[in-house]
């Protein structure tokens, strides 16, 4: 799930910082820019992997900064379709579940990818898978294996389409809709898949 | 920004933990909370975390049964322990493995990779023991 890609840019180490190592000043500023981030299209940057070539270091007139041209590779989160992960469930809802990889959260089992049949129970708020008779409740905090079907990157809403958002949009971006840059969807339909307890020697 | 090689190439669980070690998750060192995420991640998963020659060593075990990288990486990432979960990670299990294929690759996955739960049982033992030993 995880794929070391290979990224050029210009890094501007802040004139403070030019006292060290020209690869300590360039590593602080990758980590600053790229680790917790998600590269549209590719996925989310772990950490980084080395630092191959720096080059440059010019200083341009009214900026005190040096520029560097730096090559690097960073290790990239990103499964790929038919992949088998585990992870914690964290939240249940209606819609379905919420899976937690400790270092990426967003990852999404709609209501129709759960074993079938499964029911949404109001009264303790979880999912329940009823097999054989048994009652499966999918508690929280558990560990979950799903299959990935797809991986969703979606594009940062502009401050127009902010502006013009209708309805459930207009919360975009604050603790009641979280924006997610990418998205995982998942699904626990078929034999080993869903809670690691269920499928136990 | 340029992204001069998006897919320099695909790596293994244990190959990440390595890089975050380096990195300095550990007590100390100076890894960012969201590489310590990733590496509490990892570290959390039953499996044991092999180095490169091991790794290679575990792949050439598997050799005869022409299993393609994406699930030779899944087997060293999941280390499965049931039938099912090997039936999960192959596709069309059945014709290219059988039952024995199934059975040798459960056999090679429990003596190269497979590792017990770091959380749970194992270490509440071991915290009783250390309890008792200090009074």
């Amino acid at each position: 799930m995880f794929l070391v890609t290979q990224i050029e840019d210009q890094i501007r180490v802040l004139p403070q910082d030019l006292t060290k190592a020209p690869v300590d000043a360039v590593t602080t500023v990758i980590e600053q820019r790229f680790v917790d981030k998600v590269i549209p299209n590719l996925g989310l940057v772990v950490t980084i992997y080395d630092v191959l070539n720096i080059e440059g270091g010019f200083v341009y007139p009214n900026d005190g900064a040096a520029f560097f041209k730096v090559q690097f590779r960073v290790v990239v989160f990103r499964p790929f379709v038919g992949e088998i992960i585990v992870g914690k469930l964290k939240s249940c809802s209606r819609d379905g579940l919420r899976v937690s990889l400790d270092f990426f959260d967003d990852v999404i089992i709609p209501e129709h990818a759960l074993q079938d049949p499964s029911f949404y129970d109001e009264s303790e708020r979880l999912w329940v898978w009823k097999f054989d008779g048994n009652d499966m409740y999918m508690d929280l905090q558990e560990p979950i294996r799903f299959r990935v079907q797809s991986v969703k990157f979606n594009p940062t809403p502009t401050p127009q389409q902010l502006q013009n958002a209708t309805g459930d949009d207009k919360l975009l971006g604050t603790a009641a809709k979280p924006f997610s840059p990418m998205e995982v969807i998942g699904d626990i339909n078929g034999d080993g898949l869903g809670l690691t307890t269920w499928w136990a020697g | 920004m340029k992204l001069l090689q998006p897919n320099v190439a695909v790596i293994c669980n244990c190959e990440l933990l390595q890089v975050l070690t380096e990195r300095g998750v550990h007590l100390g060192g100076r890894a960012l909370p969201s590489e310590r995420m990733a590496h509490q991640y990892l570290a959390s998963q039953p499996v044991r975390q092999l180095s490169g020659e091991q790794l290679t060593e575990f792949f050439s075990l598997l050799e005869a049964y022409n299993l393609s990288q994406g699930e030779l990486l899944q087997l060293a990432n999941l280390a499965p322990r049931t039938p099912v979960e090997v039936h999960l990670i192959v596709a069309d299990c059945e014709s290219r493995l059988g039952d024995e294929g199934v059975e040798t690759v459960l056999a090679a996955v429990a003596e190269r990779v497979a590792a017990e739960p770091a959380d749970g049982a194992a270490e509440a033992e071991g915290e009783g023991a250390n309890g008792m030993q200090e009074e």
